[in-house]
């Protein structure tokens, strides 16, 4: 076990609640610097934190989750240290009996153990400059869920797998602010020497780089015979490497204490039973569960079910579209359009209904594929009805005749391919093929095209 | 409002340094002080600190917002120890209040600009002290008047600059028993704003006036022994004699630890004195300079150097309990005990209606002596007023001595007894 | 307890406060008896009741209000600059 390797990490989650944890301010840092502040989230003398039921609920529900055992007495704690964001210079959060505690969520074959999970504030934005900082305090106060595993991870494809899972749960659970991302602090050992954290890295593939960077970078040590010092590192994700924070001249003490200003929560079972009735059937166990009832494959699933909402639009359009269809649809170009606009399909304005028209469009022939796929990407952001965005894009259908002049027109153009389909090659025949279809802008469909070619061709012999 | 009360006002405040800020304005409505720790919307709010020198706040603490309510002004910010850090006003940045009686001596602490200066005007009725460890008790009974501390809970701390949060309240100091009656009417109550208050308020002037017949007080031994001057206690012992003539009933008990529970009360309040106070540090109000060119825990400790002496030191102590290695054995271990300590008083109020004690050990000292006090021997002195300000009880101090240098007789309640505080307070006063 | 003077200047360090040789000189017996009087909590006898913190549940619903204008915001500071504040370096 000489180059065993323990990761464990912390997830910092921001909620996606209306307004802060401890005051009314939107939760948002969308527009002008410190527009969303008041007295509380500046730390203002005289101001009082006043928790928010709906982020306590939430970080609740997803405790419950994750397995964890709920604390009977939940409590808050001041977490002293000074910094310029933080503008209390003490940061509300938990110390003893956080929100749940021993939880666990399995990934491949590994069953990884959770901790806790606590609710905290999160602290303002600083912008450095050369002689000074600017502060922006949109986000301070902002809930943040974090979520501590054991040191149970092997390899970052697993962390990368669990940090997958985990979204996916968030997602089903409607309560992540997806756009402010979650950060992550990791912590390494290799072959039992000391632990390294890297501090506060976002993104999948950051972390996955950060992680295989600092095994080797340690490894390496461990094999030149040199100890692994107990440190904290940041991660360059310009460079890819893991460099040393700077020492702090003091190392902080955080001196907890409980915070008065907060009293103690109570949950009885009563009200936990009605959390729990807030938790939907979660990501993995739909997965199972659309296998079979749809025979599936798991990786057609694992795409459908990847949103709440997908897998939401394939059961109910399940009952009225093929099945088969719907789901390559659904898998495949749905898939394609929300990955390249990044956004989930409940951030969009595709609904239900003009999804399943526009399937039936696409199988009754009237629509091509390609064009239902320019379709769907104009409805990412509009609420015109697939006529109007169809009509307005030059779309429509092409009549019989628009190709057959389009075929003559290519023809002619491109004497010199047609004279080299003509002597046998075959790949002339494709090109033609596709600047027809180009002219169309994908109105066509390019088996008819091909029909349309080949037949012009053979009267013009 | 009358000009009267300007110039009185004015001529109280360069005699015994009661105020902060003084509104020079006339204003609609009934005058009413403030300690200068609770937030008023536009008007220097410092709690006594060179600190927060210009801070100006941008909102009403509830208190004050309910006040306005109802037809008040406030006529001016009273002058006190720094963040309440203290029991004789004698730790103000703002000039050092005075005893009404003698200007020689304190008047106590930390509300002292309240008392003194409701002692002194003939115009003014009404003013709002704050308590910590008797804050409110203690400059009451060394100004003469009467000082309120209600139950922790009823009354909102929302715009109040925190001490210590788990104990600090805010109170009437008035001329009568009345008055702290009507005036605690207006404040208390739930308030969203402040997520430790309760649903518990109640027209408290329907107390007044009535017997004191069947209600059955005791009075601590330990609290008139050892460590009590004798004129103190001689005075609070006639008021209880009197008490009795109007028909209380008065046993005496004994509780052997009380001085105990000034160590858990100062462990705790300095835990959370130090949390609070790390927040001035140069940035968003108070006292600040350019931060350019400076590191920032350089800076911080720039702006934090202007920090009082007590200030300093109540950092300082509050800081190292709660660090690692101490933490238990202090911070954790004082709260137990402060559960075991309301315990123990729950149980006295399962016999009795009312604890009877003096508010003060001693009668207000002079400025001279007090300052040969160590910081120690200065917390001693509170060991009255603590156990009340440890277990959130709620409590009246009364004047007792018509001649000479003020005394009080403390009574403390159950939780949310405010009532039978001012019937008891109203007897004795008629 | 014994109290010293590097004690003082660790705690005051993590405190963010700076104290002259003079000052030092004098808290140190000062804390030391102040730590004198809080130490006599290790002779209390503890009945075996468990700290507690008030339960009340009384918690905010999720609804915005409106925040301070920027005139609010910065009305403490002069330390400001295109809608941020001013605060010193980190680095």
């Amino acid at each position: 076990m000489k180059d065993k390797i323990k990761i464990g990490l912390e997830i910092h989650v921001p909620l996606n609640t209306r307004t802060k944890l401890f005051c009314n301010c939107k939760n948002s840092e969308e527009g002008k610097p410190n527009q969303n502040v008041c007295e509380i989230c500046l730390g203002m003398p005289g101001a009082k934190p006043r928790l928010n039921k709906e982020a306590f609920d939430k970080s609740v529900i997803l405790a419950l989750a994750l397995n964890c055992k709920i604390n009977e007495k939940i409590i808050f704690s001041r977490k002293t240290y000074f910094y310029p964001d933080l503008p209390k210079n003490f940061q509300i959060t938990q110390y003893e009996n956080p929100v749940g505690i021993s939880g666990f969520l399995g990934i491949k074959n590994k069953k990884i153990t959770i901790t806790r999970l606590q609710l905290e504030e999160d602290p303002g934005r600083l912008q450095h400059k050369a002689d000074y900082s600017l502060v922006d305090y949109n986000r301070s106060g902002v809930p943040l869920v974090e979520i501590v595993t054991s040191p149970d991870f092997e390899n970052s494809e697993q962390v990368i797998e669990f940090i997958q899972k985990m979204i996916s749960i968030l997602d089903y659970l409607n309560i992540y602010n997806r756009h402010a991302g979650f950060r992550v602090d990791v912590n390494i050992s290799v072959g039992g020497g000391n632990r390294v954290e890297i501090k506060n890295i976002s993104g999948t593939k950051p972390i996955q780089k950060a992680i295989n960077f600092e095994i080797i970078r340690q490894k390496i040590k461990l094999k030149k015979g040199e100890k692994v010092e107990q440190q904290t590192m940041h991660f360059d994700n310009e460079t890819g490497k893991t460099f040393l924070s700077r020492k702090k001249e003091t190392e902080e003490d955080y001196g907890y204490i409980y915070e008065p200003d907060l009293s103690q929560i109570e949950l009885d079972k009563k009200e936990i039973e009605r959390l729990k009735k807030r938790i939907p059937e979660l990501p993995f166990q739909r997965l199972e569960r659309l296998i079979n009832e749809y025979s599936l494959t798991e990786s057609e699933a694992h795409v459908i079910i990847l949103e709440k909402s997908t897998a939401d639009l394939f059961e109910s359009l399940s009952k009225e579209i093929d099945k088969n269809i719907l789901k390559n649809w659904i898998a495949v170009t749905l898939r394609k359009v929300l990955n390249y606009n990044n956004l989930k399909l409940s951030e969009t304005k595709i609904t239900k209904e003009k999804v399943k028209e526009l399937i039936s469009l696409q199988e009754s022939k009237k629509i091509t594929p390609r064009v239902a796929e320019l379709v769907l990407r104009e409805m990412v952001s509009n609420d015109d009805s697939i006529e109007k965005i169809i009509s307005r894009l030059g779309l429509s259908k092409m009549e019989n005749r628009d190709v057959e002049n389009l075929v003559t027109s290519v023809l002619k153009e491109n004497k010199l391919a047609v004279e080299d389909y003509r002597n046998g090659k075959e790949k002339a025949l494709q090109f033609l093929v596709g600047q027809v279809v180009m002219k169309t802008k994908g109105r066509a469909n390019a088996i008819k095209v091909k029909e349309e070619i080949l037949e012009k061709l053979k009267k013009i012999n | 409002m009358s000009l009267e009360i300007l110039r009185e006002a004015e001529e109280i405040n360069q005699g015994y340094g009661t105020f902060v800020t003084l509104i020079g304005t006339l204003q609609k409505g009934t005058p009413i002080v403030v300690k200068d720790n609770i937030c008023t919307q536009g008007i220097k709010t410092t709690a006594g600190s060179k600190i927060l020198s210009t801070y100006i706040p941008t909102f009403d603490a509830t208190v004050i917002k309910k006040l306005k309510e109802k037809g008040f002004f406030v006529l001016g910010k009273t002058t006190q120890d720094a963040f309440g850090f203290g029991s004789f006003s004698t730790n103000s940045a703002y000039g050092i209040p005075k005893n009404p009686v003698d200007k020689t001596r304190v008047c106590g602490g930390s509300s002292g600009g309240t008392a003194s200066f409701i002692s002194l005007s003939k115009n003014v009725n009404y003013g709002l002290g704050q308590s910590t460890g008797g804050s409110i008790t203690c400059p009451s009974a060394f100004c003469g008047v009467v000082g309120l501390t209600p139950t922790y809970g009823l009354v909102s701390r929302y715009g109040l600059i925190d001490y210590a949060n788990s104990f600090d309240r805010i109170g009437p100091i008035t001329k009568t028993v009345k008055q702290a009656a009507e005036l605690l009417t207006i404040i208390s109550g739930i308030d969203e704003k402040d997520q430790t208050t309760y649903d518990k308020s109640e027209d408290y002037t329907k107390y007044l006036g009535k017997g004191i017949k069947g209600m059955k007080a005791c009075y601590i031994k330990e609290t008139f022994s050892e460590g009590v001057e004798r004129e103190v206690r001689d005075s609070v012992l006639s008021a209880i004699t009197e008490l009795k003539k109007k028909g209380l009933q008065v046993e005496e008990i004994s509780f052997a630890d009380l001085k105990e529970m000034v160590p858990i009360y100062y462990i705790i309040a300095m835990a959370e004195a130090s949390t609070n106070l790390a927040k001035f540090c140069g940035m968003r109000y108070g006292l600040e300079s350019s931060p350019e060119n400076k590191y920032y825990s350089d800076y911080f400790k720039e702006l934090r150097m202007e920090f009082g002496e007590e200030e300093k030191r109540r950092i300082l102590v509050g800081t190292f309990i709660r660090m690692e290695g101490y933490r238990d054995a202090y911070y954790t271990r004082a709260l137990k005990l402060k559960n075991q300590v309301t315990n123990q008083f729950k149980k006295i109020f399962k016999m009795y209606d009312l604890i009877i004690m003096p508010s003060m050990p001693i009668v207000p000292p002079k400025f001279e002596d007090v300052k040969k006090m160590s910081p120690a021997q200065n917390y001693m002195t509170d060991f009255l007023t603590i156990p009340a300000a440890l277990t959130g009880l709620p409590s009246i101090s009364v004047p007792v001595r018509k001649k000479g240098l003020p005394v009080g007789i403390q009574i403390v309640a159950d939780h949310f007894n405010e009532g039978k505080l001012i019937t008891v307070g109203d007897a004795y006063e008629r | 307890m014994k109290i010293t003077s590097e004690i003082v200047k660790k705690v005051a360090d993590t405190a963010r406060i700076t104290l002259s040789d003079k000052e030092i000189e004098k808290f140190v017996p000062q804390f030391e008896e102040i730590m004198g009087l809080f130490s006599q909590l290790a002779s209390i006898k503890e009945t075996g009741s468990e700290y507690s913190i008030k339960t009340i549940n009384q918690l905010r619903t999720d609804t915005e209000e409106e925040c301070l204008s920027q005139e609010e915001v910065f009305s403490n500071t002069k330390n400001h600059e295109m809608g941020f504040f001013k605060g010193p370096k980190i680095k």
